[in-house]
């Protein structure tokens, strides 16, 4: 599994890193908060202040913080690079991401950045133009992710791969694997074959499941076969 | 104890002397009903089965004179 960050520092002299800052200046300073920033922004700030995104995607438990956001003047409808208040729920990317995050204090604001792994996984549920520029930016600045890192993280977030709720807008990560593979690694992927089984198989093995079929042996043994 | 924890002991005693030899009629009548139940479990029958195995092997940790 992925565990050390890619790249040494967090550069909030981007225009990311600028908007947290004017972010953390308008945030009551009798209170601590704790915010993750996620998306392209996240990598402008850790790998390339050049990847350039049009807005700051974060979320925080602090309910009142797109209050602050306004009062810092940078609400979608106030400034045309804005920092747009999430849910945790849009960060849909591996469960291990809280393992690996870089974290700087800023004042009474501690800002967290996700490791690029996860923010690359995330960006797999709708693979955009621009998210499939991400991943190539982020291999050419830090040679990661490997194709082997990707598949084995890809494997450890095999959730993802499931089918969406009807409610959903649906995303299709076994098709956007089959999209991204030969642009950034060139070669076909059978996603179903080399992340998925792999996975479930994993999974069967730490379960503990049995490989006899007990109950049919009980069958049996009532029919006296 | 567990009921079910108890129905799959028994059943995993049933498949344990069928490997000894036939099944007389009550061991057959059991195995028909335990292999209805759903909450005798694969999982659980191969925990059983464990379960039995080890105790007649004399490994006994659960016991509370051990």
């Amino acid at each position: 599994m992925v565990t050390d960050f890619w790249t040494e520092t967090l550069n909030l002299s981007t225009p990311a890193g600028m908007a947290l800052k004017k972010l953390a200046a308008a945030l009551p300073q009798a209170r601590q908060f704790e915010i993750t920033i996620f998306g392209s922004a996240a990598l402008q700030v850790a790998v390339d202040p050049k990847l350039l995104s049009n807005d700051v995607d974060l979320f925080s438990e602090a309910e009142d913080l797109e209050l602050f956001v306004r009062e810092a003047g940078l609400h979608q409808d106030q400034s045309d690079f804005y920092i747009q208040v999430c849910s945790g729920l849009n960060f849909r990317t591996s469960p291990h991401w809280g393992s690996r995050i870089k974290s700087v204090q800023y004042g009474n604001c501690t800002f967290h950045f996700p490791h690029a792994i996860d923010i690359l996984i995330a960006k797999l549920n709708r693979l955009e133009e621009k998210d499939l520029l991400a991943f190539r930016v982020v291999l050419a600045k830090t040679g990661h992710p490997t194709e082997r890192e990707l598949i084995r993280e890809l494997q450890l977030a095999v959730d993802l791969f499931r089918p969406s709720f009807d409610e959903e807008q649906g995303h299709d990560l076994v098709n956007n694997c089959r999209r991204l593979w030969p642009l950034v690694f060139g070669r076909e992927i059978d996603p179903r074959a080399e992340i998925i089984a792999p996975a479930l198989e994993e999974r069967r093995r730490g379960y503990g499941e049995p490989k006899r079929d007990y109950k049919k042996e009980l069958r049996d043994a009532a029919e006296g076969r | 104890m567990d009921p079910y924890w108890r129905k799959a002991r028994i059943a995993a005693r049933i498949l344990l002397r069928r490997e000894q030899g036939p099944l007389n009629e009550r061991d057959r009548r059991l195995a028909a009903r335990l292999s209805q139940d759903p909450g005798v479990t694969n999982r659980l029958l191969d925990q059983a089965l464990s379960f039995n195995i080890a105790r007649k092997n004399g490994h006994r940790l659960l016991d509370r004179n051990a």
